[in-house]
């Protein structure tokens, strides 16, 4: 294999999708989203304390989040949530952190999937279905060109998050007071990463499916398939063990579903995090390598 | 003395379902000709082309490229170029990053690579849009692109099918010296259905019908005493039919 081949075929997939109005069309309006995203959160904070503030007769402060931020970080509040969640690892693990970054947390691991979806899908499929793809696979092996693809999409997915991180941050740091906002940088860029690799997780699953469907719509239609599959998968499995005990060993399929390693994303502890780095890229290359491994017997 | 063959093709057998579009193809080019592909809508020509180019699978059968085993990129890669017919271009790509991005692909570097794009812009005669997307071009132009790509980094295997398909006549000319320019250092395989501009380019010709070859030969052979290649494919056809 090639590398100089393969960068070539990555550099030419993310020049290309940049230069299409769909991808660029995707990157700001995920931006666009974040940002109302963390402008509806700031707000909603602020809305929630001034009516405690309110109640406690207190005079109103105009600095949004921080009575939140205050409770959320305060030792007996930390004691008292811990308790109640009976010791869950995750949630000890995300109890300092700040409250809002943890909800801009929550809405990025809820949407990079469609946003991978969307952003990735069609592509492969609609090369070979136009033919565009022949020029290249005389020029590369198919392998160095899947893995070309693949390299290539996972940079626009980091450059599409990146953008929808620095845009919510942006916000929030306008809205919070003084650098309150600005230091939280760090924490926005650390879950983006979090959110990147499971990401990166669907990513594996949608350039699969994209190297076999005979079209862009086909490889959506049956991307958007796959992903409420394996967002039913555990539930699915969990109750046919449940109901026919003989099927008990599939329980542990689960461990195919990208959500089955989310919890390991959301821990702070470093051995947590590679193992969830591990699982979810391994289930990427498992899906992508699937979907290449066909296609190199595809008449193209 | 026999002329090393760039291709051989063997019994090539390819079903699309029922439908046999290859029923035991069998031809060999000679390394530096230009051979000629003749044959009615579905007589498989495009199909052998793809098969050789290791676009499509082979249901059985044999190819052979020169001299070694069946296209694998990882061994042809810059040496064998293909015009495929009905295919889309990458439509962002404007045609000089198309061009380098493929020169690199086939092994320049440097200086080379902007060498072989300008050289092959040159060719086709886009050097005044080489910065447009392709999205912009119009059909013929998108031809062009499709026509300057295979001669980026001097291939030794041209599979060119219906090449002048959409060209005006002043760049179909210009396609034809190009194609002439490399007689000899290249070999090139070319589909069409104009027999002048076969006449005129080939050294050999190949009438396939049904799937296969049905007469192969030098074009001086086929071509002589007053027949023209029309004369000699229709007698071709009556003689199958």
């Amino acid at each position: 294999m090639s590398v100089a081949r393969v960068f070539s075929v990555a550099v030419a997939d993310v020049a290309t999708s940049l230069r299409s109005r769909r991808a660029l069309v995707m990157i700001l309006l995920f931006a666009a989203v974040s940002a109302f995203i963390a402008y509806a959160l700031v707000s909603g904070f602020a809305a929630i304390e001034r009516e405690v503030v309110a109640a406690l007769g207190l005079p109103a402060a105009d600095n949004p989040c921080a009575v939140t931020a205050t409770l959320w970080k305060s030792k007996p509040f930390m004691r008292f949530a811990n308790g109640v969640a009976g010791g869950n690892l995750v949630f000890a693990d995300i109890i300092g952190r700040h409250p809002l970054v943890l909800a801009y947390a929550f809405f990025m691991f809820s949407t990079v999937a469609i946003l991978t979806l969307l952003v990735s899908a069609p592509k492969i499929a609609d090369e070979i279905r136009t033919g565009a793809a022949r020029y290249w696979l005389v020029r590369t092996t198919r392998g160095e060109w899947s893995l070309g693809k693949f390299l290539g999409e996972t940079a626009l997915v980091a450059v599409s998050l990146s953008a929808g991180s620095l845009s919510a941050w942006a916000v929030v740091a306008f809205r919070l007071p003084g650098s309150t906002g600005a230091v939280l940088l760090p924490d926005f860029l650390d879950w983006t990463a979090r959110a990147a690799v499971y990401a990166f997780a669907w990513l594996g699953l949608f350039t699969g499916i994209s190297h076999i469907a005979r079209s862009g719509g086909k490889a959506v239609a049956f991307s958007i398939m796959a992903m409420i599959a394996l967002s039913v998968w555990p539930v699915t499995l969990g109750n046919a063990a449940e109901s026919w005990p003989f099927l008990s060993f599939v329980t542990g399929l689960d461990v195919l579903a990208p959500h089955s390693a989310m919890s390991l994303m959301w821990r702070r502890t470093p051995a947590a995090l590679v193992r969830g780095v591990f699982h979810l890229s391994a289930i990427s290359f498992l899906y992508a390598g699937i979907g290449a491994a066909i296609f190199r017997r595809r008449d193209i | 003395m026999i002329a090393p063959m760039a291709i051989v093709a063997k019994d090539l057998v390819k079903r699309y379902g029922k439908a046999r579009a290859l029923d035991g193809f069998s031809l060999s080019v000679p390394e530096g000709s230009i051979m000629g592909l003749v044959g009615p809508n579905g007589a498989g020509k495009t199909t052998w082309m793809m098969c050789v180019a290791g676009l499509l699978n082979a249901d059985s059968g044999e190819i052979s490229l020169f001299g070694g085993g069946a296209f694998d990129a990882a061994e042809h890669s810059g040496r064998v170029a293909i015009l495929p017919q009905d295919s889309e271009l990458p439509l962002e790509m404007s045609p000089r990053s198309l061009f380098r991005t493929f020169a690199r692909l086939q092994g320049l570097s440097g200086k080379n690579v902007d060498a072989a794009a300008d050289e092959a812009l040159a060719a086709v005669h886009l050097e005044d849009c080489a910065t447009k997307p392709v999205r912009a071009l119009s059909h013929g132009m998108r031809k062009r692109v499709m026509a300057g790509q295979c001669f980026i980094g001097d291939p030794e295997l041209l599979l060119l099918d219906e090449p002048m398909n959409g060209l005006d006549p002043e760049e179909t000319a210009r396609l034809r010296s190009l194609i002439l320019a490399g007689k000899g250092r290249h070999t090139t395989v070319i589909s069409s259905h104009n027999l002048q501009d076969l006449e005129r380019l080939c050294t050999h010709v190949a009438f396939a019908d049904g799937g296969r070859i049905v007469q192969s030969a030098r074009i001086e052979d086929i071509v002589a005493d007053g027949t023209t290649l029309e004369d000699a494919y229709l007698r071709a056809r009556c003689g199958q039919g």
